[in-house]
């Protein structure tokens, strides 16, 4: 700054945001020094409220003749965008928990994950817009990407998301540079979390001398690169080693936003998850382990969902990744109204023709009509299931809280929730939108909630054309634009993902 | 039957895999008799190295790993493999914090991620890295030791910590664990390099807190998560492990834990003698067997029947636990007491159930036989004839190789395919083309009819590749989807018959369980197949050849297979390695 130049003082305006956020804060119980905190960085923010991003995967694709938005006028071989829709008239309609928060709700259609993949193996790229399929390439996840580019720390949490004995490729859903073993246990989240609400900030000593140990291993790291210079393999494995030590002291330096509660938060399912897994053994070779049990899974999914809720309320997480299952997990869901096991029975069931014309026959319209909707209502039924515990125990909450944050909004305002699957038609196994035999309409499943802020334009379905599976790459939009832009809304400005082409249009605000 | 049982037939044969990417024999589908199948021979060349890629947005940059799911059989002898750094497992870096610290047991808590599997099915991959997950998770289990070490327990481990907390009582501390967490006694600079590190530490707390550090930086140093297979080069190419180096190898292979204080003296002092005889000494102890077990509960995943469920059997998870106790107790009966191989395993006559066990197998549709009842739980039992034989009649093989309300001929064919035949892996196809389920279907009333009308009758993409293992698994047709014997399904007849080609080209005929094990157990390729298994676990590699000096052995059946996987310890691969 040049001499005889005063540093700039905050303007009258920022001085009364600065004020009323203030004291919005304080009536909505935050404490003094959180409240001051909050105020000061809404300021530096500008006007931009904090900003929350949520990623829920819901495995094995979807039934599109249950799936659909209703849309008025829809062509699905055309490019548009449209606001005329409903979500809950397409047969089970399996986002009709959706409805009542349609003006929050984007739907997807006609995007593509590019490149070969297995069936279901595929899942260990579809979030970072790569084509990799083996299981050690690095690769980065679209929300870690994020994480990153706003120095937060996600959290990613998982319900059963992987075999019991260890991290297979078809629960590598999420990334970071090596694939993320989704935290299982909501308790040992929610301590984490909220553990240290009130409780006294650690010692200085420790925070130092932590940031110290890091520094040291890195350089025992480089030390024992140098020793086995030549090595090419070892020298690799040393090198992703040495990178996430330096992650691991990044993270130490990371300033999570300030909490918006200031007391501990009682979530039901997280405390009857903590009383009932209390003793566990971890057992990663076997099935004994209260976290990978079948028969717990609808509890730790709601404990999940519950932690995520309040996660996103107290401002604790601003990027979380949720993942239930694992691609391939054959529990039975009898539970949810759906006998049968989910991968085998309820997703490969054979989609059933409506042969009555016009539709099943050569030349038929490009329409759903085309299936006869009683085959896959099981599959359908638990697809909804998902839905329904997403709305009842997140969005709703999100939709009808007030955000302390940014007066006037409610929190789902200044949330995203992208919600995908690794799959379309659950029995095609399509990584592409595609004309699926008979004539149906066959997109990946992909849906955000939310508003981010204000970035995003919702209440549409945003529409890519769909096209014979030989051509539909040709003419599909790549998942990665959808992170592109969901990036942007998100404020990182600079992001990029393998495979990007743009922002996707008339969804950024 | 519903069409939902249909489907799900149709969704193993999407699940199971169609489009070759191996040799695979060509074989004719049956109908309503025995079905036939070819299976090919095993041959094929180990698969290449990925090429590292670049991190999208921020990412990091890592490392490729092989992932070659296909073993090379024909061997003319057994290989070296490279040198590398292995990763410790949670399991093994959780048994060496327990061991090397045993004072403050069950005062911490290990918080790490689980370990990716590799293409052979084991957590203990070579090729295993650190990434920021797991360097986080490692920092946060070393803080836990630590904090619990310099509580209460440091008085007794360390005296000087109280007469005289300081630089020398640190340097006292590290020279103790310093060997056991590296594996060998800390060099000089070592040395140097952690009291520098306690001695700065000290000036910015205390004694306690800087030998905290001190405790986590040594539990996190790249000296202790990885065990050292580099060696040094000693010419023609080949580099020779460290007398440390293999001392090493031999308790993590043989006993799952860090090498004792003796062995790391007997490394230093040459002493080490004879590895296979380490290793069968070591084999012999409780941490032995358990290591071998584990071996087990990864090649079968039987254990992984805990966390299932049988809509459709009650008293199913009331006994799962008990499946897998009867399967652990089997292969401790058979492999080590009895020094069994896999021809044991396959076709013992006897089983080790729980007395609620018994009862339950004797539930089966239709089953007039009762299971006999052990004089106690998991002791010894004859197996009623006609009624299975062996390790793949027993519920936790039979459950976890089966839909939840159906049995599964592909699964339990696939085993037989890929874990005793070694046959290489196929690749499913991209989506499962849509099938006509409007026409009346006439005589589909059992599974065994579903199957072979979707797999065989169906266009040539499934059944191509279907028709070489479902037949297999049509032997097991009697056991149902929660292991127990069944006289019929429904109040259908039951036809568990078939005739396969073999690997060794001759043709199988069969009639049960009994008939196709049997036939299986004779077949060579078997013992390949399980030296190969053996070898991936135990050396955390897939390249080819490695255990090859036992397969002799172990088919003539001189030898079983618990003094196979303790003479990989003689194999050329244990204490040397090929230069890059």
């Amino acid at each position: 700054m040049p001499l005889g130049r005063r540093r700039s003082e905050p303007s009258r305006a920022e001085t009364a945001v600065n004020r009323r956020m203030f004291m919005k804060a304080l009536a909505l119980g935050m404490s003094v020094p959180a409240a001051m905190r909050l105020a000061k960085m809404a300021t530096a923010a500008t006007t931009t409220a904090p900003k929350r991003l949520l990623v829920v995967f819901i495995p094995h694709g979807t039934a599109p003749e249950h799936f659909m938005p209703k849309v008025t006028n829809y062509n699905p071989l055309a490019m548009a965008n449209y606001t005329d829709f409903a979500l809950d008239q397409t047969n089970v309609s399996i986002l009709a928990p959706l409805q009542p928060y349609r003006s929050y709700v984007n739907v997807y259609q006609g995007f593509q994950y590019p490149g070969a993949a297995d069936t279901h193996t595929g899942i260990v790229n579809c979030l970072s817009g790569t084509q990799y399929t083996d299981t050690t390439t690095a690769r980065t996840s679209f929300e870690q990407v994020i994480a990153q580019a706003l120095k937060v720390k996600p959290l990613i949490l998982g319900a059963c998301s992987h075999i019991t004995n260890g991290l297979d490729l078809n629960g590598m859903l999420f990334w970071n540079g090596t694939p993320i073993d989704p935290e299982k246990n909501p308790a040992k989240a929610f301590d984490a979390l909220f553990g240290n609400l009130g409780a006294a900030p650690p010692p200085n000593a420790d925070v130092q001398l932590s940031k110290d140990l890091q520094a040291f291993t890195i350089s025992e790291i480089q030390g024992l690169q140098t020793t086995l210079q030549g090595l090419t393999t070892e020298e690799t494995k040393l090198a992703t080693h040495l990178a996430s030590a330096q992650q691991v002291l990044a993270d130490q330096n990371t300033v999570m936003p300030p909490s918006a509660c200031t007391m501990k938060p009682m979530l039901t399912s997280v405390e009857m998850v903590r009383s009932q897994s209390n003793g566990n053994v971890p057992d990663p070779g076997g099935g004994n382990d209260y976290f990978y049990m079948e028969k717990n899974f609808p509890l730790l999914f709601a404990a999940q969902l519950e932690l995520v809720t309040q996660a996103i309320m107290c401002n604790a997480a601003p990027v979380i990744g949720l993942m239930p299952m694992y691609a391939t997990c054959n529990f039975d869901f009898t539970f949810a109204n759906a006998p049968g096991s989910h991968h085998l029975t309820l997703s490969h069931t054979t989609p059933g023709w409506n042969t009555t014309p016009p539709y099943g026959q050569y030349n038929s319209p490009v329409d759903i009509a085309n299936l006869n909707p009683m085959t896959r209502m099981p599959f359908a039924i638990a697809q909804k299931w998902f839905w329904t515990q997403l709305v009842t125990k997140v969005i709703a909450p999100l939709a009808t809280t007030d955000d302390p944050a940014a007066p006037g909004t409610k929190i789902l305002d200044n949330t995203l929730i992208y919600v995908m699957s690794e799959i379309g038609d659950g029995n095609d196994h399509n990584r592409v939108s595609e004309i699926l035999y008979p004539q149906t309409p066959d997109s990946l499943p992909l849906v955000t909630i939310g508003k981010a802020g204000g970035a995003i334009t919702a209440g549409q379905v945003v529409q890519f054309p769909v096209a014979d599976k030989s051509t539909a790459g040709n003419v599909n939009r790549p998942a990665a634009d959808l992170y592109l832009t969901i990036a942007k809304a998100m404020g990182v400005a600079n992001a990029t993902f393998p495979g990007m082409t743009g922002v996707v249009p008339g969804v950024l605000t | 039957m519903t069409s939902r049982l249909t489907m799900a037939g149709l969704a193993l044969a999407a699940a199971a895999g169609c489009a070759g990417a191996g040799q695979v024999g060509t074989g004719t589908g049956g109908n309503s008799g025995p079905g036939s199948g070819g299976i090919g021979n095993t041959s094929g060349s180990a698969g290449g190295t990925g090429t590292a890629g670049s991190g999208a947005g921020t990412g990091t940059a890592g490392a490729a790993g092989s992932s070659n799911p296909n073993f090379q059989l024909a061997c003319s002898g057994p290989s070296m493999g490279r040198p590398f750094l292995r990763l410790l497992t949670p399991t093994e870096l959780t048994n060496t914090l327990s061991d090397v610290f045993p004072e403050v047991k069950g005062m911490w808590t290990a918080s790490l991620p689980a370990s990716t599997i590799s293409a052979h099915g084991f957590d203990n991959d070579g090729s295993a890295q650190v990434g920021a997950q797991l360097a986080g998770a490692i920092r946060d289990t070393g803080v836990a030791l630590g904090t619990a070490l310099v509580g209460t327990p440091l008085a007794t481990i360390l005296p000087c910590s109280t007469s005289s907390p300081n630089h020398a009582c640190a340097e006292t501390f590290l020279n103790k664990y310093g060997q056991r967490l590296f594996r060998r006694p800390i060099t000089t600079a070592e040395h140097d390099k952690y009291l520098a590190f306690f001695d700065t530490s000290m000036g910015k707390s205390d004694f306690k807190t800087a030998l905290k550090w001190m405790t986590v930086a040594m539990i996190q140093s790249p000296n202790t998560l990885y065990r050292s297979e580099i060696g040094t080069d000693s010419g023609g190419g080949m580099r020779q492990l460290s007398p440390y180096e293999v001392a090493t190898e031999l308790a993590y292979t043989y006993t799952g834990s860090t090498p004792t204080d003796s062995l790391i003296s007997m490394a230093g002092s040459g002493s080490l003698g004879d590895p296979t005889s380490v290793a069968k000494t070591m084999l012999a102890t409780t941490a032995g067997k358990q290591t071998l077990q584990r071996f087990f509960e990864q090649y079968l995943s039987y254990a992984t029947v805990t966390s299932i469920q049988k809509p459709n059997i009650s008293t199913f998870g009331s006994v799962s636990d008990d499946m897998v106790q009867e399967t652990h107790s089997f292969i401790d009966q058979i492999v080590f007491q009895n020094a069994g191989g896999l021809k044991s395993l396959l076709t013992a006559t006897t089983t080790n159930p729980s007395k609620a066990l018994a009862t339950y197998y004797g539930t089966g549709n239709a089953n007039t036989v009762a299971f006999p009842t052990p004089s106690a739980d998991y002791a010894s039992v004859t197996r009623p004839s006609g009624q299975g034989i062996g390790l793949l009649a027993q519920g936790s093989f039979l459950a976890t190789h089966a839909g939840a309300d159906t049995s599964s001929p592909t699964q339990r064919g696939l085993f037989i395919f890929y874990k005793l035949f070694c046959q290489p892996k196929l690749t499913p196809p991209a989506n499962v083309p849509p099938l006509d389920t409007t026409t009346q279907m006439t005589g589909i009333n059992t599974t065994r009819d579903r199957y072979e009308m979707l797999h065989a009758g169906m266009n040539s993409t499934c059944s191509y590749c279907h028709k070489t293992f479902d037949p297999i698994g049509f032997g097991f047709e009697h056991f149902d989807e929660g292991g127990r014997y069944r006289a019929k399904e429904k109040t259908f007849d039951i036809n568990s018959s078939g005739m396969i080609s073999a690997p060794d080209g001759s043709t199988i005929n069969f009639n049960g369980e009994e008939d196709l094990v049997t036939a299986v157990a004779n077949q060579p390729v078997i013992h390949q197949c399980m030296s190969a298994y053996l070898a991936a676990f135990a050396y955390g590699s897939d390249e080819a050849c490695l255990g090859a000096s036992q397969v002799t052995a172990l088919q003539s059946g001189s030898i079983g297979i618990a003094e196979a996987y303790a003479r990989l310890a003689a194999e050329p691969h244990f204490t040397q390695r090929s230069s890059q």
